[in-house]
């Protein structure tokens, strides 16, 4: 965990595998993860589809969840389907309580209360993105600029992720020439 | 342009909003893999149910290898998402899915994930618009459309809540909220099956609330809507999971395959003995030190433990579980 003891530029860290678990891992989840599914939430409110709505917000709030894991116990192999994956390792109960009750919301959305509620999940998503430390936002993978950002976030990562001994960064499903699931 | 075909008519639609046709999404294809040997529009919005903010997805037969990077492009406002497929790997698709039994007898996270993909996107083959195909491709466009594909699906998400199901059972006592997650998530498979059932065959859980409209399945949408109150505190997740418990029974239909629980050792992970202790680590990041050491030997392509479904795992086992170190499968039990 970050310890900013009020140097200009210097944060110092226990556990230099998880802090850059964190954000190396925490960078790909938000792209692979959050953006698309946060996309999902807006178009289906903007349809008034809001049954959708609630299920995609509560795939977002999860997805945030992990990532935040990512800086204390949380595994770095997003293995979601894997049964047992662990959201919330090392979340602290309040945090994954404050999650929940933000996408429970979601399932008493009308007309009169969608905005507000979609400008609440939009700050919580900016939040998950702004924990991760980046000088500049994150590239948006669904955009025509976002093959590039992929490709440079992995660059600037791999390296390092190597001589930690840590996976790939790009999912294994990316790359097989097996057939993926996406 | 005049159709009789409902999923041409929406996509015609919805691409006319952007200015553009569905021969434009063809003649915008890349060719890296070469030239396509059969070009099927799917997703969302061809089904009835996407928004303004949905994709397009463009599935693609090449005659030769290929990777699977997920990198949209854009044309006239719209993102298509196209993905690339070898034709060998898509005419194998019939023999493996339709004639092969399911589940095997060993069934690892590798066999799970590649029928889970072999599932996908068979059936957005199978549920799309073709925009363009050779003639022989037409025949295996028939032979997917077949009743068979139906059944498979249905059969896989019932497998699916029932493995859910009994991971939410495993992770309770120690993990509650993230049984609930698998408790949920157990009801959805079963709400899958059921719409699969009824035709719905478009694979994409966050469209569930759609197709059980669709399908007019009131108790399905009540079902949904009650999964979807998920408890906030771990004091809350027992109830929640027995809820769920009864949704599945209700809502999955029956299957009547002879199955067993399997556990394999997830990637990256090392199980070291040390100082009459068994430490289990994943990636060097994160581990479990238990005590005594447990016995566990897990041979290269041999799983750790299986059993049928209502027995428990020993404690070092489901440690192993609890801990995020293993992949439960529901395997065939073994005649």
């Amino acid at each position: 965990m970050a310890v900013d003891r009020g140097n200009a530029g210097v944060k110092r860290f226990a556990d230099v595998h998880r802090r850059v678990a964190f954000r190396a891992y925490g960078a790909m989840r938000f792209l692979d993860r959050v953006q698309g599914a946060f996309e999902d939430v807006e178009g289906a409110v903007g349809a008034r589809q809001f049954r959708v709505a609630a299920y995609q917000a509560r795939f977002v709030v999860l997805a945030c969840l992990s990532i935040r894991s990512l800086a204390s116990e949380g595994d770095v192999y997003l293995d979601s389907d894997s049964a047992s994956f662990d959201f919330f390792a090392g979340v602290p109960p309040d945090v994954i309580a404050d999650g929940f009750a933000l996408a429970d919301a979601a399932l008493d959305l009308d007309e009169r209360t969608a905005d507000a509620w979609m400008q609440r999940l939009r700050s919580y998503v900016a939040e998950t993105e702004r924990l991760l430390d980046y000088e500049r936002p994150l590239p948006i993978l669904r955009s025509p600029e976002g093959a590039f950002g992929l490709v440079g976030l992995t660059r600037r990562w791999s390296p390092l992720l190597e001589q930690l001994g840590l996976p790939p960064l790009l999912p294994d499903v990316w790359v097989s020439r097996d057939p993926a699931p996406r | 342009m005049i159709h009789t075909d409902p999923l041409a008519e929406r996509l015609d639609a919805f691409l006319a909003r952007r200015g553009t046709t569905h021969e434009a999404l063809v003649a915008a294809i890349d060719e890296p893999f070469g030239r396509p040997l059969l070009v099927v529009a799917a997703g969302s919005v061809l089904h009835g149910f996407g928004n303004e903010r949905s994709d397009v997805d463009v599935n693609v037969v090449v005659d030769r290898d290929v990777t699977r990077l997920p990198i949209g492009s854009y044309a006239h406002d719209v993102l298509v998402d196209t993905k690339y497929f070898s034709a060998g790997e898509v005419e194998g698709w019939i023999a493996t899915i339709r004639d092969d039994p399911w589940p095997p007898a060993r069934l690892d996270r590798d066999g799970w994930v590649r029928r889970q993909a072999e599932i996908i996107n068979c059936s957005r083959f199978a549920c799309g618009l073709v925009l363009s195909a050779q003639e022989q491709w037409r025949a295996w466009l028939a032979a997917i459309r077949e009743p068979w594909l139906a059944e498979r699906i249905v059969q896989w998400w019932r497998l699916e809540s029932l493995r859910r199901e009994l991971a939410a059972r495993w992770l309770a006592p120690a993990k509650p909220l993230l049984a609930a997650v698998r408790a949920f998530e157990s009801v959805l498979a079963a709400l899958e099956s059921r719409v699969a059932a009824a035709g719905q065959l478009y694979y994409g859980p966050k469209w569930l609330s759609e197709k059980l409209c669709i399908i007019d399945d009131t108790l399905g949408q009540q079902t949904l809507e009650e999964a979807l109150r998920f408890p906030r505190f771990e004091r809350d997740a027992p109830s929640y999971i027995a809820a769920c418990t009864g949704m599945v029974a209700s809502a999955r239909p029956v299957g009547g395959e002879q199955v067993q629980a399997q556990l394999w050792l997830l990637p990256g992970v090392r199980i070291q003995e040390l100082d009459g202790r068994t430490l289990v680590s994943r990636w060097n990041l994160r581990g479990a030190e238990v005590s005594p050491s447990i016995p566990l030997v897990a041979r290269g392509g041999e799983p750790v433990w299986d059993a049928p479904l209502d027995a428990p795992p020993p404690p070092h086992v489901a440690t192993l579980f609890t801990e995020d170190m293993t992949w439960l499968s529901i395997a065939a039990t073994p005649a």
